[in-house]
């Protein structure tokens, strides 16, 4: 009976959806979060008879019959359209309009990827990220700058204004894969480069190819809610229509248990 | 030789593969770019072998009913699977607002380069790899004009004739092609087919029609196939009621018209 089991790959499949869609949905309000989605794929087929093959009679069978094994999760993709944009009017609130990730520098020295551009400054000045990693180019204001007298531009130039004199401190720059979805997922809103996503490469904001910085506001989760839920029913429902198939399955073997 | 049960049998069996059937269209209801199958009964030939002595077919194949052709030659009929038809009608749109994705409006399926071969596929969740290759979600190239699309990261245009285009210039096109003979189809699964006859029997469309940001969802038709499958399990039902009638007659005509009474 193939049907109990093809139905259970329906059944895991169909979870993976909804814990995919859960996780979205908690992530509703997180700034810079990207959506996932679940991809399927059909899973091998057992050919009992293959099409195109000869019968006995010198004809050939118009159709063969392979019965296929079920479905499986080929990808959780992560989608990086961009999220809708808050403005908080904070200068250390930055958004990046376009491709791009901000890079920060972790503990172990490792760089990280974001796209949540909700800076704050350290103790020591240095522009950081809410988990304290600062971002790369490293950035440090003066002490005795206010917080509204900090002025990022569009190509991520940071300069400060002391007096009636502008200060010039840096520019941020922006790096870019040529397959975001192939990106490590490490949470706290950070993504990590692997094989799949290929090199970062490095650009100034606003150049090909790149998105310019914002300041002043935020990217939201580009998580939309009704979609989520349409898909939080279909999977549902999918889920409980392969359930009845393995039901079905347990009730023919019991009625052939039964027959004697 | 007791042979009345078998008929009801090969009619259960029969029964049963409609059930994976239906269980495989219905364990892939969410999967992009699936078609559904359709199980065709048969009367199986009760003598297909006629020219043989031997009551073993010399086949190279065997399906589980076919062990009971040693009952060749007799005047029962048996039920069988005539084969499987795929329903090639096209499944519901979803709007996903992502590039990456395309679907396929009308007949075609986009080629793909994978290491077995060329494969077939109307799964258009596709996705750049780290050199920028233009590849379906198990990371195969899909093929344009020019063979595998490079393109740069960032977003591409496809228009409806499935040109492709970055930054306002054209990069390649992109290629649907049909079969001549869908009977020469087989599926390999990961949402692929496999065409098995001669490569002039897969014909370019000249009017392809792609639609960027929506995908092409399951055909499977989950009313259909939950009926469907009501049907084939109360059918299974009845084939085991038949089956354990012949054993009451059997019982019967063992232990009631066999005694011998003093």
């Amino acid at each position: 009976m193939r049907s109990l089991f093809s139905a259970a790959t329906g059944m895991e499949a169909q979870q993976i959806t909804i814990d995919t869609i859960a996780n979205n949905l908690a992530n509703v309000n997180t700034t810079g979060f990207k959506r996932s989605r679940a991809n399927f794929h059909d899973l091998l087929y057992q050919t009992l008879k293959a099409p195109g093959q000869n019968s006995t009679s010198g004809s050939i069978i118009p159709s063969g019959i392979q019965i296929g094994g079920g479905s499986r999760v080929s990808t959780v993709e992560k989608m990086f359209s961009e999220g809708a944009i808050r403005i908080t009017n904070k200068t250390t609130d930055l958004m990046v309009e376009g491709e791009g990730f901000l890079r920060v520098q972790k503990d172990d020295g490792t760089i990280a990827y974001t796209r949540d551009g909700s800076l704050k400054i350290d103790s020591t000045g240095r522009l950081v990220n809410a988990d304290g990693f600062p971002i790369l180019p490293e950035i440090t204001i003066p002490a005795g700058v206010t917080h509204d007298k900090i002025q990022i531009g569009l190509d991520g130039t940071v300069s400060v204004r002391v007096g009636v004199e502008t200060q010039e401190l840096g520019q941020l720059d922006l790096a870019n894969f040529i397959n975001p979805a192939g990106l490590d997922s490490m949470g706290r809103n950070l993504y990590g480069e692997t094989i799949a996503s290929g090199e970062p490469v490095i650009g100034r904001a606003g150049s090909l190819g790149f998105g310019s910085i914002a300041q002043g506001q935020l990217e939201a989760s580009n998580v939309n809610i009704v979609e989520e839920m349409v898909n939080m029913i279909t999977g549902q429902r999918a889920y409980e229509i392969n359930s009845k198939v393995i039901q079905t399955g347990d009730q023919m073997l019991q009625q052939t248990n039964n027959i004697r | 030789m007791i042979k009345n049960v078998y008929t009801p049998v090969s009619g259960a069996l029969a029964q049963e593969r409609a059930i994976e059937v239906i269980a495989n269209n219905l364990a892939n209801l969410n999967t992009v770019g699936f078609k559904g199958d359709q199980v065709t009964f048969t009367l199986q030939d009760p003598n297909p072998y006629p020219n043989y002595k031997s009551p073993i077919p010399p086949a190279n194949y065997k399906v589980a009913f076919r062990d009971l052709l040693y009952l060749h030659g007799n005047d029962l009929n048996y039920a069988g699977i005539a084969g499987m038809e795929r329903d090639d009608t096209q499944g519901p749109t979803v709007v996903t607002h992502n590039p990456n994705d395309l679907m396929i409006e009308g007949e075609g399926y986009f080629r793909v380069q994978t290491d077995e071969g060329i494969r077939y596929t109307r799964a258009g969740n596709l996705s750049l790899n780290p050199d920028g290759a233009l590849v379906s979600a198990e990371g195969h190239a899909i093929l344009g004009e020019r063979g595998v699309m490079y393109l740069r990261s960032g977003g591409f245009e496809v228009n409806q004739r499935g040109e492709v285009y970055q930054d306002g210039e054209l990069v390649d096109r992109l290629e649907l092609y049909r079969f001549k003979n869908k009977d020469l189809v087989e599926r390999r699964g990961r949402n692929y087919l496999y065409y098995e006859g001669p490569e002039e029997g897969v014909v370019k469309l000249t009017h392809p029609a792609i639609r960027q940001g929506m995908l092409e969802g399951s055909n499977v038709n989950a009313i259909k196939s939950l009926t469907a499958m009501i049907l084939a399990h109360r059918s299974y039902e009845a084939y085991q009621k038949a089956v354990s009638n012949y054993d009451t007659m059997m019982d019967k005509s063992a232990n009631i018209i066999g005694t011998v009474r003093a």
